[in-house]
């Protein structure tokens, strides 16, 4: 009885016809359940054969198969990450963690001075007008960026100097084993804190299809 | 629209990564997917390949489905672009200049069909017809006038209740006991 009780469910549902709370149980119940896939696909099968005279029916569980195969060695999409507004909190603490890396970052900068002075760097250039003398680097962030532009930074330390390269291999094989990198490479930089840039490599490639 | 309902939670699902949710989205709208594909390419294991393809594009998109339009609508364009491209790459002209995005419901006629099914295709399609026409003829008239005006006139539950002077409730069960019957009947033949 309870068992035919879902079966008129689904038939409703194949009509769009239950009401959304029971269309999510009986989702919830269908995802997890062969038989009700089974009657979920003849179902779809009686509509296809209904719904035109000499119906085209070409599809059915071989199309099903080859697209799950297929899928297989697919990576699996991310998730759209859901945006919730910040409690007042929530957006406090941030405002003030953020406030708490600065002052640690000026510090640091400032305590690493005079070992600057040494170092030829894009920020002294810049913080030093023609006719002024030796320009003296100035504690910020920008010093710190400039730092790493030495040509003693490693660079592997360089976070901030963009490489680009380019990818030519189109080969299906390795595109989707780059992208199975890609995905879990962004699921790694997700991870870090929003808004912050984590210290990681920005990868990405361009794919024409 | 209520039918998308089903569409929306399946596609929640697979947005999270969930395969079987996506697998149902497949049974769900493969055969009017590869009908709308015939449009543009007649041979069967090429409307195969190219449903295939628009089934894959439209999973490698699905994090940037929003909802905006039904996903049959968005799948659909997914397809009629996937199919163009083949076309393209092979360099053969589209077969009809326009194609609806009600098309795929209009019927066949026998040319196109001979064009596009291998003899084992129209054997098996004529029989899982023949058996639904079967089932249908031998259903009870209040079961065989509710899965008609639902299948073939596409009536709403709430249409097909005024159309027959009942309530949704006893429109819903009939609905489920034709299908159930039809089900019972062509089961054995597609398993």
């Amino acid at each position: 009885m309870i068992e035919e009780k879902i079966d008129e469910s689904l038939s409703a549902l194949v009509d769009g016809e239950l009401p959304h709370a029971s269309a999510q149980r009986l989702v919830d119940r269908m995802l997890g359940d062969d038989e009700l896939r089974g009657r979920w696909r003849r179902h779809h099968l009686i509509s296809a054969a209904l719904s035109s005279q000499h119906a085209l029916i070409v599809a059915d569980e071989e199309l099903a198969s080859r697209v799950n195969a297929a899928l297989d060695a697919e990576p699996v999409p991310l998730p759209r990450p859901t945006r919730r507004p910040l409690s007042w909190g929530l957006g406090f603490a941030a405002a003030a963690g953020a406030a708490a890396l600065a002052v640690v970052v000026t510090l640091g900068v400032s305590e690493r001075q005079p070992s600057l002075s040494d170092v030829p760097t894009v920020a002294t250039l810049i913080a030093s007008p023609p006719g002024r003398g030796a320009a003296v680097p100035v504690p910020s962030v920008s010093a710190v960026v400039a730092l790493n532009t030495g040509p003693s930074a490693a660079p592997a330390d360089s976070g901030r100097v963009l490489t680009r390269m380019t990818w030519n291999d189109s080969r299906p094989a390795v595109e989707a084993r780059l992208n199975s990198y890609l995905l879990d490479h962004s699921e790694y930089l997700a991870d870090g804190v929003r808004g912050m840039l984590p210290y990681a490599r920005v990868v990405g490639y361009d794919q024409r299809n | 629209m209520a039918d998308t309902i089903p569409d929306q939670l399946l596609v929640r699902r697979a947005q999270a990564g969930d395969r079987r949710a996506f697998d149902l989205l497949v049974l769900r709208y493969q055969h009017r997917l590869a009908k709308l594909i015939a449009r543009y390419v007649r041979d069967h294991s090429e409307v195969m390949d190219v449903a295939q393809d628009s089934f894959i594009k439209a999973y490698r998109a699905l994090p940037n489905f929003r909802g905006d339009s039904a996903f049959y609508t968005w799948l659909y364009r997914i397809a009629i672009n996937t199919a163009k491209n083949h076309l393209v790459s092979r360099g053969r002209r589209t077969l009809e200049a326009a194609v609806d995005l009600d098309d795929d419901r209009r019927e066949f006629d026998h040319d196109e069909l001979r064009d596009f099914a291998t003899p084992e295709r129209i054997l098996m399609r004529d029989e899982i017809e023949r058996t639904v026409i079967e089932a249908i003829d031998e259903l009870p008239e209040d079961l065989r006038v509710a899965i008609t005006l639902r299948e073939l006139e596409g009536m709403s539950y709430e249409d097909i209740s005024v159309t027959m002077e009942c309530p949704i409730g006893t429109v819903r069960s009939r609905i489920f006991r034709a299908r159930d019957a039809i089900n019972k009947r062509l089961e054995p033949l597609i398993d």
